[in-house]
């Protein structure tokens, strides 16, 4: 097996305001390995967009901060990285695909200069102009020229005068054309008809599925190992929707990349992920692969979650709902935090929060199917 | 041919509006540009029935809503209610009528007022539309709460301390709360989650079930349709492509449109899993639309007639179900799965190639 592109491990974040502490992430681990599309679902207010921002340390810390746990992405672990080190992160593998695409395009830029944004400074970052970190535990030392170390380097240092070498290279990403056919290259990966026009325009000109499209050729123009896909579909119209994501799982399998999905829509989770994580109240409930936690789900939530998509009509009666409402996460309740509207609940529920633990009859390792409750092999008796 | 019991009845209404015009444009009497955002529907809604509105955002359907509720002036056709004209009422003859029609809106955060109580939010239209003093209007909202799921004593509480769920529930406690015959449902559960969502979608049923409203249900989710309408509309660019009863049109489709909306719903169905969506293109503009059917541009199955000639909403084999499409006898038998890919399958031929099915 590989290692992992992302591994998460026993994660605390909270949100401190003036109304007290939210324990919005708890105590969640999760690997993502290469070429992997996992998704995760949860409703809202669970810690999934906290915990897809968090990766790349985007939450802004405060009011939010990681309390405990790692979240090593290639080796490096972003936890550890200093504030004021963080734009080092930016960029440099983790691709970030936000919800509302209007929201996080800048409306003064055109489309081109979004895009070619992107890709400068993955150049400059190529080029070793700008710091970054290059895996490992220690970030990389650009305070020694890494270039001139070499015989070679050193020659052409000698021969080349100071900066020229900088100065070529810069020439060469100045040239327009030059980034033009890059900035192309990407549009049409995304499938976008008629690029040369689309350059042009400002994001307010292109409708929803369009600027959808621009924020993920940006994302991908980073060259990420790690894509994070944060509601990428919630604000599209259904047709729209479905164009976007037979684009993702066109790329999934173009664009060398590990994908997490994350989502409050069963029905797109099916769909695009390999493995799936359910979240409740800030935790992870269940973990597996999709087909088998859509079939046979192992915690109450998951199955509750599930029965509560309306598939039926007037006719064959009411819909199931879950009794009761999502806990205030400044007060989660102790143990499972699903008991208080759990119909499995018992004493022991109560107590310690179940540890999210292998189900039987799954297979071992990363690919098994894992779920945090007790009694797990009662859920599949459940109605 | 008016049926008796039709409680609303829309005929060719129209909505256009018109965009403004710069100083040069008006100067050179260039004609004056319009978004033809309802464009000839004709509706019926009987009394006690709902009705769901389902197509994509830009299709006109909040628009239509608005204009059931009299809240946009229709630029052309009529509204009949309960067998009166209701299209150019004016006055205190339309605010007495609106007591029959009521709406619940898309935003439930924007739709209240965050500076009133729960109970002068929900006791607005009695004021409007009943009178009496502060605390006669307090205890008929009181009364109200238990049937919309809320607990009695958040009388006195904010908007803000309500869920998006219990927003959604003031929301609808406030249509309500005059008696309505007909409720505009505008998007009521598309802000809430699955397991919220069902919560209200069984109470809307509960309370028709009870009271006998008529409701017109405005979604894009195909799902809240499915549970809460007994016939169904499906509305694109501006005008009805079919209308049906809710099973037969979502097991049946025929319009190519209604059959692309539905293959592209995702199904929490990992079985379903890696099926790829055929159909390209987007909603196009509603600036003066050309003419021939408004799909063609998108429509798998289009020949050079439908980008001539608008396909009228016509009785579809001798059933009650309305299309409006040139090959509606052709693509019949086409179901929406056709219009997707699986994974590793060969790429099928052009639909637009394939010979119809024999019928």
């Amino acid at each position: 097996m590989t290692d992992p592109v992302l591994d998460i491990a026993h994660l605390d974040i909270t949100y401190t305001v003036g109304a007290g502490t939210f324990y919005a992430v708890s105590d969640v681990s999760l690997k993502v390995f290469p070429r992997q599309v996992v998704g995760i679902v949860g409703e809202t207010g669970c810690g999934k967009s906290t915990l897809a921002q968090a990766i790349p340390r985007l939450l802004p810390e405060p009011p939010a901060s990681i309390g405990a746990g790692r979240i090593v992405f290639r080796g490096t672990d972003l936890v550890k990285v200093p504030k004021r080190q963080l734009p080092m992160v930016r960029g440099t593998g983790i691709g970030m695909i936000f919800q509302e695409p209007l929201n996080s395009l800048n409306p003064a830029y055109r489309v081109f200069d979004q895009i070619a944004e992107a890709i400068r400074i993955r150049h400059y970052r190529d080029m070793g102009w700008v710091k970054t970190f290059q895996g490992g535990d220690v970030p990389f030392d650009y305070s020694k020229p890494a270039a001139t170390a070499t015989v070679g380097g050193a020659l052409v240092r000698s021969i080349v005068p100071d900066g020229a070498l900088e100065e070529a290279a810069r020439d060469r990403l100045r040239s327009r054309s030059e980034f033009r056919r890059e900035v192309l290259e990407y549009l049409r990966l995304v499938r976008i008809n008629d690029p040369e026009t689309i350059l042009n325009l400002y994001p307010h000109e292109l409708s929803g599925g369009m600027r959808q499209r621009i924020m993920i050729a940006m994302a991908l123009s980073e060259k990420p190992s790690l894509l994070i896909a944060d509601e990428p579909t919630s604000a599209l119209d259904v047709t729209i929707q479905a164009q976007v994501l037979t684009l993702m799982k066109e790329l999934i399998d173009e664009v060398d990349a590990a994908i997490l999905f994350i989502s409050h829509d069963l029905g797109v989770i099916a769909e695009t992920a390999d493995m799936i994580g359910v979240m409740y109240a800030g935790r992870l409930v269940e973990f597996g692969p999709v087909a088998e936690v859509f079939q046979t789900p192992r915690h109450p939530y998951t199955k509750a979650l599930l029965r509560a998509a309306p598939a039926r009509y007037k006719a064959d009666g009411r819909l199931s709902t879950i009794p009761g409402s999502v806990p205030n996460l400044s007060r989660p309740p102790p143990g499972c935090r699903f008991h208080p509207r759990c119909v499995l609940a018992r004493d022991v529920c109560r107590g310690e929060p179940p540890p999210l633990a292998p189900v039987a009859g799954s297979v071992e390792g990363p690919e098994g199917h894992r779920s945090a409750c007790y009694f797990a092999e009662e859920v599949p008796g459940l109605p | 041919m008016t049926e008796p019991s039709a409680l609303l009845e829309i005929e060719d209404v129209r909505k256009r509006f018109p965009l403004p015009r710069s100083l040069g444009e008006s100067l050179a009497r260039r004609p004056e540009r319009a978004i033809h955002a309802v464009d000839g529907v004709t509706i019926r809604v009987r009394a006690g029935e709902s009705v769901g509105l389902i197509g994509e955002s830009g299709s006109g359907k909040t628009t239509l809503g608005w204009l059931v509720a009299r809240l946009h002036e229709p630029s052309g056709g009529t509204l009949r209610f309960d067998g009166q004209d209701v299209t150019h009422l004016q006055g205190s003859a339309l605010r007495t009528w609106r007591r029959n029609v009521q709406i619940v809106f898309q935003d439930p955060v924007g739709s209240l007022d965050p500076r009133l109580r729960v109970w002068q939010i929900i006791g607005e239209p009695i004021r409007a539309q009943v009178g009496g003093r502060p605390a006669e209007v307090r205890e008929r909202v009181r009364a109200l709460l238990p049937t919309v799921g809320l607990p009695p004593d958040c009388l006195d509480q904010y908007p803000h301390e309500f869920s998006g769920g219990g927003r959604q529930r003031v929301s609808l406690a406030r249509a309500l709360s005059v008696q309505p015959r007909l409720i505009v449902l505008d998007e009521p559960t598309s802000a809430l989650d699955v397991a919220v969502q069902a919560q209200i979608l069984n109470r809307l049923v509960d309370l028709q079930r009870e009271r006998g409203i008529a409701y017109l249900l405005i979604t894009h989710n195909v799902a809240a349709v499915r549970f809460v309408a007994d016939r169904v509309a499906v509305m694109y660019l501006g005008q009805i492509v079919e209308q049906a009863a809710v099973r037969e049109l979502l097991e049946h489709p025929v319009h190519p449109y209604t059959k692309a909306l539905l293959a592209a719903v995702p199904v929490p169905d990992a079985s379903r899993r890696r099926t790829r969506y055929r159909i390209s293109g987007e909603i196009p503009s509603l600036v003066d639309p050309p003419p021939g059917c408004r799909f063609a541009p998108r429509c798998p199955f289009v020949i050079d007639r439908c980008r001539v000639e608008d396909p009228p909403l016509l009785p579809f084999q001798g059933t009650s179900r309305l299309v409006a499409c040139h090959r509606a006898d052709e693509v019949r038998d086409i179901p929406p799965e056709e219009l997707l890919v699986r994974d590793g399958a060969p790429a099928a031929p052009s639909p637009g190639a394939r010979p119809p099915p024999a019928s």
